[in-house]
């Protein structure tokens, strides 16, 4: 005499395929991730490697520093700031002007004599 | 004669048995070992990219705001102070920023106290805390004619080491 059959239980091999699936998909997630911010600071840290000398250099331009330029950082010493023009050592003379209006432009032509 | 049924026989008991639970914990506990295990390095490897990055970024904002001045500057030289840094502004920008005063700037002075690099605008009367977690910042003069600055951040195999050359 052969006892009923139990209701079976439990997950088909389907649904553990697709639980599989799934974590493996969550763990390469995870795993790129973690690659991606590794790449991403050793990226943002490249100018520090190695313990590196970075010379300061201002921008050549008067106005530019003026106005709040910052400094940029190179790894070759820069050139020296090109000295202004000492005042008064030439005379100016304007010999001909000459203005336009379509479009508008405006030329000179100058004499310039050391002192 | 009693009339109750035979559960089992009426097919309504459907749990575990014994055999079935132990095995399901044995397996349980020796993926969260696995798990716990792989973890461990996980997580210290995250936290040290946290901390590079941090590092990293407060160095580089150090570097900025030095930069920023220093676009500007006429002098940048070290005190009488250990590891405290001058910077002058040229004339135009000192009056531009309402900081010449009876013919001079009298400038900004980098310092670090307690791992944080302090900006204080001695013109202006201003303090501001620039970065932290800085583990050295020296200045030194060399030859007369350049100017040293060297900040360091981080620990170990962690540490990373700049150095600014102020060629004037």
């Amino acid at each position: 005499m052969s006892s009923p059959r139990r209701p079976e239980t439990g997950f088909t091999l389907l649904e553990c395929l697709v639980a599989v699936l799934v974590l493996s998909l969550l763990a390469t997630g995870l795993a790129k991730l973690t690659v991606h911010h590794d790449r991403i600071v050793a990226d943002l840290e490249s100018w520090t490697a190695g313990d590196p000398t970075w010379f300061v250099v201002q921008v050549d331009d008067d106005l530019a520093r003026l106005v709040g330029a910052p400094a940029t950082l190179s790894a070759e010493p820069p050139p020296p700031l090109t000295p202004p023009p000492a005042p008064g050592a030439f005379e100016v003379t304007l010999t001909a002007v000459e203005l336009q209006l379509d479009p508008p432009a405006a030329t000179a032509l100058a004499h310039l004599q050391e002192l | 004669m009693s009339a109750r049924r035979d559960p089992l026989a009426a097919g309504r008991l459907a749990g575990f048995t014994l055999l079935e639970l132990l095995i399901g914990v044995t397996v349980s506990s020796l993926l969260i070992t696995i798990s716990m295990l792989a973890w461990k390095p996980m997580s210290r490897s995250t936290l040290l990219l946290r901390d590079r990055a941090l590092d990293t970024t407060e160095l580089r904002l150090a570097v900025e705001s030095m930069l920023q001045d220093l676009g500007g500057a006429d002098t940048a030289l070290p005190t009488s102070e250990p590891d405290e840094l001058h910077i002058v502004r040229e004339q135009a920008v000192a009056e531009l920023a309402g900081a010449w005063s009876a013919g001079a700037d009298e400038g900004i002075l980098y310092a670090l106290s307690n791992g944080r690099l302090e900006r204080r605008d001695v013109a202006l009367g201003t303090s501001v805390t620039v970065a932290s977690g800085l583990e050295t910042f020296e200045v030194e003069r060399v030859a007369g004619t350049e100017t040293h600055v060297t900040l360091s951040v981080g620990e170990g195999l962690g540490e990373r080491q700049v150095e600014l050359v102020w060629p004037r």
